[in-house]
Formats: C-alpha cells, structure tokens, sequence
C-alpha cells in the first residue's frame, strides 16, 4: 500500500513502456502482483483505448509463451490455458507504431489523452469547479453511472436530454489513470494531503 | 443425552424379544429400542453385541452377521449395508475412546438355531444411532452421490467464495415455490381464483426481491429481454392455479399443511415437505404428501431411460417417516414444475418402484432398506464414522465415489455422480472427479503439513461434537418427558391459547410461572396436546402438527409467539393446551465448518508443490501465522499519516491507524480495545483511510475491494456502520451493509443495505407490482442499480455468518477488519480468510478483547491437546471458546496494540476496572471522562440530584449482602450451564432502590433517565424476577432495561446495577460466574454510578473446581479495591441487612 498520491508523467510512463523491450507482451495483472516495472493495469486499459498499446483480443498468447515472469504464482495462468477463452481479451497488450512513437515523444500522450472517456468526463467535472476531493468525485460518478439506469427506466419525456453520464462505461482504474497522468502533466494537483484535486490547467 | 431419556417402550421391547425367542428361525419385525455394546472386537464377518433394554434391563447377546444372514438362511443380500455400517461406527467409536452403549432401532431380527443346536438372537435390519436426526434432502443426495456427502456434509467443503455469483435456476426455484404456496393459501381460505392469481405474483416477487444474488445476477438477455428463469417463475402462475382448483383444496375436502417439521424418533429422519393434504373426512381420503419441484433440480436420473424424478426418493422418505409414526395410509405425488406446465409424478411412476416392482399398496422392506440404507450411510460419513481422522482413510476414502466399504445399493439410479453441482470438484479436491482436467489438488489429507492437519482436526472434531448435539436435540425433545424438558428449562408445558391474531399468538399458563431459558428471538415449536384422530394420540413436537415460530416477548405468566402458520385449535370436547419447545441452534454450526475447510483446502491450493507432503514454511505465510508458527512483522507506528486520517484519534489510535497503513500482504495486526476506548471509532477511522487511499488506484483489479468489516453479531455491524455514519460519512456513497434490512436495524444502518440503496426498501418489496410485465421491469432495473452500487463499493460491513453473501461473491478484499474477534469462535473467525485474495495476500486486523466475553459455544466439548497442537500456541484448557484473538495474542504479544485511552467509565469505576482486568494501564482519556458524575449527568437532563442512596453516592456504590439472612439465593432451577438462579432480596432492593431514586426527580425526567440505566445479572431467571420487581415498584420502571451480561456486552449506561445474585453457604458461585470475564463487562458498562449488590463472603470463599480460581481471585481484588476506594470517599459500602425491611420503603 503506498501512501502517495499517485502521480504519472509523460516522460515516465514513455520510458517504463520502452523498458518493456520490442515484442513483448504485458499484461493487466503483474501489477496485480507487484512485479517490479509493470505497468499499472489502469494505465494499461487507458493506453489501449487511446491506441497507444493495442490489447489482445484474438489468438492471445499462453503466459508461458510470452515467458511471464510470475506464472508459478499467477493465480489468473489458468484463464490462458482455457480453450473457450472467455473474459481473455483485452488483458493482455503489446506496442503499436502508435506507442513507438509516444516513446520516441512523450508530449503524444499530452495530445491523446482528452479523446479518453475519462478525461472527459473529468473536464466536465473540473469545468463545474476547481477543487473535488477524491470523494466527491467518486460520488459523483457513481451518482452519473445511477442516472443513466434512471433515464433508460422512466418513460421517454422528449424535452430533457440531458447527458447525465459520460458515455464512458466506468472502469475506475481507467479514471484512476487518467488522474495520476493528468496531474503528471500538471494540469491537476493533489491537495489536502492527497485527499483533494485542484485544477491546475483546463485541457477541454 | 441417552441417559436422560425415559423408555416407556421397554417392556415392549422385552416382549417382542420373548416372542422371538418364541418362534425360532422365523424372522420378527420388530420396530423398538436396544442398547448395544460390542462384547468383543467386530469379527470379518460377525459382530457379536450385548443387549440391553433403553432402561438398561439386560436382553442378552446378539449377533449382526454380513449380507442380512443368519444360521439357516439359505439367502444373503450382497449389498445390505447394515453389517459394514455398524462395523464402521463401532470401530469408530472404540478409537475415539467411546464407550457409552449404542442406540439401535432394530426393525427385524430372527432367533436362529446353530448347527450346534444354540439359539442366538441375530439382528438383520436396523438404523443406528436414530437420535442423529438425518433430513430427507440429504436421502437423496446419498444416493446421487455417497462421496459428496463426504466432501459436503463431514467436511462441510465450501465453494470457493472467490467464484461470482450462481445461476438464477435456484431462485426460480424458490419463487415457485413461495408463490406456489401463497396461492395455495389464498385459495382454501377464500376459493377466489383471481385473489389466489394475486397471491402467487406476491410471493414470486417477494422471493425475487428478498434474495441478493438475484439482483446481481439477474441481466438483461443479449436482445435486451429478461431472463429466462425471471419470467417463467411469474407465467408458471396459470398451471399453478389450474392444478389447485382441480385439487383437494378447491373442494374443501382437505386440511392443508405447508412445510411443516415432521421428525420420527424411530427411523432418525426429519423433514418438511412441501404440502402434506390431510383428508378432513379419514373415510374418504388418503393423507397425500406432495413435493413440489422446479426444472432447475437436476437430480435423479435413471441410468437405464435417462428419466428425470427429482424429488421422488424424498417424496418416498416422507411417507416412510409419516407411516413410522402411525399415519397408516400414505400417498406420496412429486409436482414437477417446468416452464408453463406441472406434471405431476405419483411415487408409482418412479424408475426404483418401476424397476424393483414394489407394490407401495403394501408394506415392503425394499422400501424401508432403500431409505434406512441412506440414512445409515449418510450418519456414518457424515459423521465422521466412516474415515475418523485417519489422513489415510480420509483420502482412501475419495478414490471411489460409490465408498464401497459401506456397501449398499447404489446403482439402482445413476451409474454416474453428477459431478457438475459438485463443489469437491470445482475445488479440486475429488480425486472422482469425472472431470479430472485442471485438477491440481490431491491427496488433501495425506499431504496437508501436520500442523494444518491437526489444526483442522482439533477445531473439526469440537464443531462435529456441537452439531451432533443440535442433530440430536429433537430426539431429545421427543424421548423425554415435558417435565424434565421443562426443568432442562428448554419447554414450556400446559400452555393455554390466550388469542390468535394474524401471525401472532399469545400462550398464558396463569397458574405457573413461566421460568425457563427460553427467551425473546428464539425459535420454538408449538404442538397441540389433544389427542389426534388420525394418530390416535397426542402428537410430540415435530409429527406434523406442531408449527414454528419466533418468540416475541416473555412474560411472567405469558408468551408471544409469531407464527410460521396458524396453530390449530382444539374441538368442543377437548383439553385445549399446547407446549412450546426451543429449537434455536439447529445448523449453526455449518458456515464455521465451511470456514475450518475452507482454511485447510485454500492453504494448500495456494502453495505450488504437488504430490508430496507439504512442509509447514510452504504455506501462505499468512497461514503459518495463522496456525501460530510464524511471528508477524514487527509492528511499525511511525507511518505518517495525512492530517484527515487522523482526525478525532487519541495517541493509541493513531498508533494503531499507522501500524495498519503500514501493513503488507499477508501481515496480521492485533488491536485490544478495552471497554469503552474507542474500538468502533478506530475501525471507521481505518475504512475512511483505507478506503480514502484507494478510491483513484490505477492497479486494484475490479474483483479487489479496499476493506471488508467482519464483525461476530449484527449489533456491532451496525455500530460499525453508524459510527462511520457519525464521523466519517463522506465513506457511506462506498459503503454496503451486507444483508437485508432487519427489525433491529437503525435507519441509517438500513439506508446502506443494498437492495434499499438500489431502490427496493421493505415497503416496496412487501407490495408486487400490478402486473407481471411491471414486476419483471422493475426487477431488472433495480438489479442494475444494484450492480453498479456494488460495482462503485469500496467498504463492506458483514457478520462472520454472512462473509459468504451474495454481495460479497467474487469479491476479494486488500484489508479484512474482524472486529468483536475475541467473541468469535476460531472457525468463525476463519471466515474473514475467506475474503482475502488467493494465498491470503492481504492484510488482516483483529479488533477484539479477550478479557471480554469468549465466545458463546452451546455444548463445549474438551479435548486434551495432543503435541503438534502444542506447537501452535493450543494449550491445555482450550476449546472453541478460545478466541483466534486470544490464541495468537498470547502466541504473539508483540503483534498488538492495546488501546488504553477510555471513553466511558469516570476515575474511580475506570480505576476499578483496570486494576482487576487490565493491570492498571487503563485511564480516563480526559478529564471530562474522569470527573463525570451523577449530578453531571442529572444537570445535563437539567435535573437536581435526588435525595438517598442512590442519589448520593460516590461512583460506586456496593450494598453487602454477607450479613443478610434474607438474601440468599434459590439454588439451581435448571440442569443447565444457565443454573437459572434468583435472588428475591436482591431484586427487590434493586427494585426498590430505583424507585425511590426515580420518587426524587419530577416525572417529567423519568424516561430520560431510565432510558440510562440499566440492570444486569448473569442469569436469565433472576432478570425476569428483576422486572417483575421492578414494574411493580414503580410504573416508570417497566420499561427499564434488564439484561444478562452477555447480552450487555458493547452497551453502555450512565448507572449500572450489577446483581451477583449467589448467595448462599457452600459459596457456590456458579459455571456463570467462573468465567470472570463476565464480571469484567458488567462492571465496565457503567458512566457514572455503579452499584454491585451481592455476597462477598460467597464469592471469596475457597473455590470449589480449578476453573473457579481465577475468577475467585478477580472478585477478592474487587472487593479489595472497593475498600481502598471507599477509604477515599469514591466509594461507599452498606450492609444491607437492616438497609430494607420488606413492606417498607427506602
């Protein structure tokens, strides 16, 4: 359990995935496990929609096959090992050209990351005010997530059209992502003690 | 219990003995009683017992020969099971060193005439051990499969509560039949069809709505339509209804019954079956029994036709039972409910009956063999019998599903086990697996590490002793006298029916006191006592008639009971009285035994090494720490923490949140919280920081949750919740109280369930939409809100009974909190592990007292520890009332943190506490705390203090009863650990102390102050005294709180009064007494005042047992400080013999 807030530069997260070497696979859950260098499943999910990694959706490969470090103790090996392969996709990833070039020029991240979901949603969030603590936005979310359930029950009105929810589907380690990097590109920073987000530069 | 019982069939016995005798070589049946002991050790093929009488007059020698034979008899059954059975047990039995006779129900027995021209008794069919209650599902699922009921029912193996949620057939399942049943209802009572329509869409919904699981599991179809088994429980209606007006009920030619207990003493069976329809004319009808049964069951299966008859080898153990107990004729239909159609099934058409050509119109020993086969086999494996704990045997044992060495005729329906629904199989364990790929755990037992091995075997066995105790409880209740039972204090006899309201009934008996152990919340059975046409006698509890329910409220001469269903009434001509029976208890042992296998199988899963015995160090370390063989890390305080974390923390607290925030996978902390230092506020205090940290992680995966709250009772799981409410509610949008809403629940604790929190509170759920289209809408629009409240929590706040609720499936959790540890049995407390992710990964806190109340263990069971035990930190004197929190902490003293700061008690009572109890490290956690009186408490009410003792006293305040001759105790009532005594004197000075206190304050105070004071006394019969005393004294003073310590335990009043109540010459102080923790939590409830009244000379006198010294030691130190703190004005001791002559006022 770490106690920092967390934080993910541009610049930082370029040079990790470069340390991953050309082919190579990674996958949501050596963080999971603490494998020192992984990168944190949330990152990993948001660079996939972005397309700086691309996930895997067909003909994944074994853990063993991609020589993963932590199949003795991986509880999820048995997941690759099934021929039906439900529930594989999109957990494992691997460089593009895309990522390359975020490598070679971190700033790409900079440029990308406002088309994610959560980045959106975030600056709806951080257009309304200027400082949230990380409860109040953790609320606010799941209170969006209710009211679309709300809107799609009750009968069709024809005026309110509203969106009351991003049409991002709501992974939290995505949006915990989007969080760390946004304030690595110092358009966010953590106050009270990392209880709290204060806008630093709007990126809408 | 065998001893206790009375044998009004003996002489029966002795008769039909002689008779056999009688007529040598012609087998007998004979249905009665024998007490057996192996006169020698069980021969290959014969084992020769001596007999004797259930009141132990002497029938001689007996021989139980392999295959049914007996000298003479030209045939053998090869696959009779009762020789290898009975050899089994008796094996058994001897290497667990138990000697006691052993019960059998002999139903058929022969004198046979040796070639040498002797006559020997041979018994050739009979149930052993008949007190062990076996219930007619598990008949079946014997038969499915002989090596589950291994994995399931003596292991008592869990499906791995990491896997989601189950399908939705179950559910189905159960909404039929609830609605079903309403319908049912309905219609006898007012034979309107529409009302009945309405009925059955009531009790569909409120099965939907009441189980969790249903509303997260239940999805929209792919097409965005609602599932299956959703819509067919509501369409199912339309052929329900067409079959109940075709029936009995639509003619009023019927007396129903639903899901009524019926138990035979005789043939060891209990069950409730869906419907039993008793003719109300006997000339005109059979009494038919029906089992009602839903697509989803996918048991019995015919090999030969691949015909499906689920439910037809209970139906057909049913009617054996009700025969047994003397309905002689018995139909027996299976209605087997599939979409929109029910079929149904009489008990001819079963592929057994079919294939054996029985003639059911006829008594047949087939019959009787195929359901005493079961039953015999199941008491042998499933109670452990069969394998004992050999690790060999056990796993000897798992290599063939159909465990030959009990024999038995297994093949008659599947030539397979449905390996499918098995959880030895999805946990990997059973080497009989159909399915053997992935499987990677084997030989479980034979390679558990011998301190897992004991570990579980020391806890298992204790566990087994307790069910054992609960599975014979209504053999117990059957077999002995109302008189005895009521001196047991566990039945009320000679009760009148005072009146019947809806689902309440009131019982008065207004001649005899009501002394009993029963008490508010228990569940209790009431039977009729008149006698019965169709029996032709008066029912005992269980046979039918007798109907369940909860009791509401105890009184003097009264007893209200809410009702399962109506209790019946008498005829004109007849004695209308009714006896009441408790029945609390049954099955509670199960979900702790799930939690000890579940340790012992996830252990050994986690660690890589296949097919050799694991070392210790292998395991998880987690586990290691655990079984007591690896000391924790050191722990760290000097964690900084951010200002928010610690917000309304003394220095204790903060120490413990940093020593938590500290914490790595697989550590253990232990934090001891004195009374009143703020456990509760440092559990909401971890959840906002545990749960703060970790709202924006970029690594938890979806299934990993920051926090779970495990806690022993429900109380303290909603003073969890309220107290994170209180101080720390910017949590509560993450938070889900586990659970439905209870009557017992606050507001705010309900409001964080979560099918109120998804839209459906109670009210909502009590009243089914108007249509079934709107109700299923409704349904899947609830279960995604509910979905996503559980997607987006952080924390969840549960009981231990409950860590495998359907909130919490698939859920794995970084840190699991336990608080009230120390109050949890160690199985129980193994709950919590489940929840940890895969190889116990995760950080686990224990939040307990162990100088507090141990846990409740009904029947105590002590075993000598043998060595490895010793190894673990297991000492002599130890059972399930020892804590896991006790154990590790005297294991690991320096894995805790013990909080000293307290909250509640002033300076002198705090002083008296942790000088006794705490070696004087307890203090007041300011000087508000330690200044706080009376006249503070009285003031703040804006009340004067009144004149006399009460309202004058120093903090404490002890009336001495030593002097007193009218204040000694009524000796023992009950045969019982609750000795039910009582103390007049005692009471009414309580009594009349109070109310002269309350005399002295203007009315318009006494609500608020009663509402702060409260009376305890360890035992259940002097507190029903105390409330009669007191409501007498002073009107005011119904309403006053009056408990048991146990029932104290976490509370907290401005004045407490402590009535010890023994008093008497010997200085008996009682098994309730000697655990002198309890003395600890009685004293300690108090703010203010505290007032003990007792006999010091009693509880100073030499003990009397070894396990009273402590607690004699404790009550000396007591006394000895009082006096100190009397020499110093904060207290005051008086003699109370002449403080109070009866017919006065103080």
């Amino acid at each position: 359990m770490t106690l920092d807030a967390p934080c993910l530069s541009p610049a930082a997260l370029a040079s990790q995935l470069a340390a991953f070497g050309e082919n190579s696979i990674m996958c949501v859950h050596q963080a999971e496990l603490e494998y020192p260098g992984a990168l944190a499943p949330g990152v990993l999910l948001l660079l996939g929609r972005i397309n700086l990694l691309r996930p895997l959706t067909r003909r994944i490969p074994r853990c063993y096959e991609h020589n993963c470090p932590l199949t003795t103790r991986c509880p999820y090996t048995r997941d690759f090992e099934d021929k039906d392969g439900r529930g594989k996709g999109g957990r494992k990833f691997q460089l593009t050209t895309e990522s390359r070039a975020f490598i070679r020029r971190p700033e790409l991240l900079a440029e990308c990351l406002p088309q994610h979901p959560a980045a959106q949603w975030l600056g709806q969030r951080f257009a309304e005010r200027r400082i949230w603590s990380c409860f109040e936005l953790a609320e606010r979310w799941l209170t969006d997530a209710l009211a679309v359930v709300d809107r799609a029950a009750a009968p069709v009105s024809g005026t309110d059209k509203t969106p009351t929810q991003p049409d991002f589907e709501g992974s939290r380690r995505e949006l915990a992502a989007c969080l760390a990097i946004l304030v690595g590109l110092g358009w966010l920073r953590w106050e009270q003690d990392g209880r709290a987000l204060q806008l630093i530069r709007p990126w809408w | 219990m065998a001893q206790m019982t009375t044998s009004p069939t003996s002489s029966r016995t002795l008769d039909l003995w002689h008779h056999l005798r009688m007529r040598c070589g012609e087998p007998q049946w004979l249905d009665v009683p024998i007490l057996v002991e192996p006169i020698r050790e069980p021969e290959p093929h014969r084992i020769i017992l001596q007999a004797k009488t259930e009141d132990g007059r002497d029938l001689g020698s007996c021989i139980v020969y392999a295959h049914e034979w007996y000298p003479g008899c030209t045939t053998q059954n090869p696959f009779s099971h009762y020789f290898p059975v009975l050899r089994h047990v008796l094996d058994a039995r001897l290497r667990r060193k138990e000697h006691e006779p052993l019960l059998l129900q002999v139903l058929k027995a022969v004198c046979a005439r040796t070639k040498r021209g002797h006559e020997q008794i041979v018994l050739l069919k009979f149930i052993v051990a008949p007190e062990y209650t076996v219930t007619g599902r598990f008949i079946e699922d014997l038969y499915n499969c002989p090596l589950k009921v291994l994995f399931e029912r003596f292991l008592v193996l869990p499906r791995d509560s990491r896997e989601p949620a189950p399908y939705l057939g179950e559910v189905r399942g159960r909404a039929v039949h609830t609605g079903y049943r309403r319908a049912l209802v309905e219609y006898a009572r007012t034979q309107d069809p529409d009302r009945a329509a309405q009925a059955y869409r009531a009790g569909v919904w409120r099965e939907w709505t009441r189980t969790l699981q249903t509303l997260l599991a239940t999805h929209k179809t792919r097409d965005g339509g609602a599932p299956r088994d959703l819509v067919e429980s509501f369409t199912a209606a339309g052929a329900i209804l067409e079959q109940i007006s075709a029936g009995g009920v639509a003619s009023g030619t019927v007396e129903l019954y639903l899901e009524r207990l019926f138990y035979s003493a005789t043939r060891g069976l209990s069950g409730r079956a869906d419907r039993v329809e008793v003719p109300r004319d006997p000339t005109t009808g059979r009494l038919c029994i029906a089992e009602v049964k839903t697509q989803s069951s996918v048991r019995e299966r015919d090999p030969l036709t691949g015909e499906r008859f689920p439910g037809g080898l209970q139906a057909l153990a049913y009617r054996e039972l009700l025969q047994s107990l003397g309905f002689r004729e018995v139909d027996a239909v299976v209605e087997l409910v599939d979409g929109k159609n029910i079929v149904t099934k009489p008990l001819g058409d079963h592929p057994i009956v079919r294939r054996l050509r029985l003639d059911l119109a006829k008594p047949d020993e087939r019959i009787i063999d195929l359901i005493i086969q079961a039953r015999n086999v199941y008491y042998c494996v499933a109670s452990g019998l069969f394998t004992g704990y050999d690790r060999y045997r056990l796993d000897n044992a798992t290599r063939n599903w159909r465990l030959p060495d009990v024999s038995g005729q297994f093949d008659l329906l599947n030539d397979r086990p449905p390996c499918r629904t098995c959880v030895a199989r999805q946990r990997q364990v059973c080497p009989s697996s159909r399915d053997r790929e992935g499987r990677t755990l084997e030989g479980l037992f034979r390679y558990a590490p011998p301190p897992l091995f004991s570990y579980w075997v020391w806890f298992h066995r204790q566990l087994k002793a307790e069910e054992r105790a609960e599975r014979e409880l209504l053999f117990h209740l059957v077999h002995t006298s109302p008189d005895i039972l009521e001196r047991e204090g566990i039945t009320l006899a000679d009760l009148r029916l005072e009146r019947q309201d809806g689902r309440f009934a009131t019982f008065v008996r207004p001649q005899r006191r009501l002394d009993t152990r029963i008490r508010e919340d228990d569940i209790v059975l009431i039977t009729p006592q008149w006698s019965d046409h169709l029996l032709g006698r008066v029912p005992r509890p269980g046979e039918l008639f007798s109907v369940q329910g909860r009791v509401v409220d105890l009184q003097e001469f009264a007893l209200q009971v809410e009702l399962d269903d109506r209790v019946p009434l008498t005829a004109h001509d007849q004695e209308p009285t009714y006896r009441v029976d408790q029945l609390t208890g049954f099955d509670m042992r199960a979900w702790q035994l799930e939690g000890l296998a579940d340790f012992l199988v996830s252990a050994m899963v986690a660690t890589p090494v296949r097919g050799r015995m694991l070392r210790w160090s292998e395991l998880p370390p987690l586990a290691q720490t655990i079984l007591g063989l690896r000391q924790p890390v050191s722990i760290r305080t000097d964690t900084p923490l951010p200002t928010w974390a610690t917000l309304g923390l003394n220095a204790a607290q903060r120490r413990a949140l940093a020593a938590v925030a500290a914490l790595a996978p697989g550590d253990l902390l232990l934090i001891q919280g004195p009374p009143g230092t703020g456990k509760t506020a440092l559990i909401a205090a971890m959840v906002r920081f545990l749960v703060g940290r970790a709202l924006f992680d970029p690594v938890r995966s979806p299934e990993r949750r920051p926090v779970l709250v495990l806690t022993n009772t429900h109380r303290a799981a909603n003073e969890v919740v309220l107290k994170i409410a209180q101080t720390a509610p910017e949590v509560l949008p993450f938070l889900v109280r586990v659970g439905s809403e209870r009557e017992d629940m606050e507001e705010d604790v309900a409001a964080q369930t979560l099918p109120t929190r998804s839209g459906l509170p109670p009210e909502r759920r009590r009243q089914p939409p108007g249509s079934d289209d709107e109700a299923i809408e409704t349904l899947l629009v609830t279960s995604e809100r509910a979905q996503i409240i559980r997607e987006h929590a952080a924390v969840f706040v549960a009981t231990l009974g409950s860590a495998d609720a359907a909130e919490l499936r698939g859920l794995t959790f970084e840190t699991v909190i336990v608080d009230e540890a120390a109050q949890a049995t160690e199985p129980a407390f193994l709950q919590a592990l489940r929840r940890l992710p895969f190889g116990y990964r995760g950080r686990l806190v224990l939040v307990g007292d162990e100088n507090q109340l141990p846990p409740v263990v009904m029947t105590p069971t002590v075993l000598e520890p043998w060595a490895d035990l010793e190894r673990l930190g297991i000492l002599r004197g130890d059972s399930l009332r020892t804590s896991a929190f006790e154990r590790l902490h005297r294991r690991y003293p320096l894995a805790c943190i013990r909080l000293t700061e307290q909250y509640r008690m002033n300076g002198p009572i705090c002083e008296l506490v942790s000088h006794v109890f705490y070696e004087d490290a307890l203090r007041p956690a300011d000087e508000r705390v330690a200044e706080r009186r009376l006249t503070h408490w009285l003031a703040e009410l804006g009340a004067d203090p009144p004149a006399g003792l009460l309202g004058q006293s120093p903090p404490i305040l002890y009336l001495d009863t030593s002097d007193d001759p009218l204040a000694r105790d009524s000796g023992a009532l009950f045969q019982a650990d609750d000795e039910g005594r009582a103390n007049e004197r005692e009471a009414e000075l309580v009594a009349q102390l109070l109310a002269a206190f309350l005399r002295g304050l203007p009315e318009r105070f006494h609500q608020k102050v009663i509402e702060q004071i409260g009376v305890i006394s360890p035992y259940r019969r002097q507190n029903t005294l105390l409330r009669q005393r007191l409501a007498r004294a002073h009107p005011s003073l119904a309403d006053l709180r009056v408990d048991t310590v146990d029932r104290f335990q976490g509370g907290e009043r401005e004045v407490i009064i402590v009535s010890l109540v023994n008093s008497n010459s010997e200085g008996v102080i009682g098994s309730l007494h000697a655990e002198w923790r309890r003395l600890n939590v009685a004293l300690s409830r108090a703010r203010s005042l505290l007032v003990l009244i007792g006999d010091r000379r009693t509880f100073t006198a030499p003990e009397h047992a070894d396990d009273e010294t402590e607690a004699r030691e404790r009550f000396r130190r007591v006394f000895a400080r009082i006096e100190e703190l009397a020499r110093r004005g904060e207290a005051c001791i008086i003699p109370t013999r002449d403080l109070f002559v009866p017919g006065e006022q103080l």
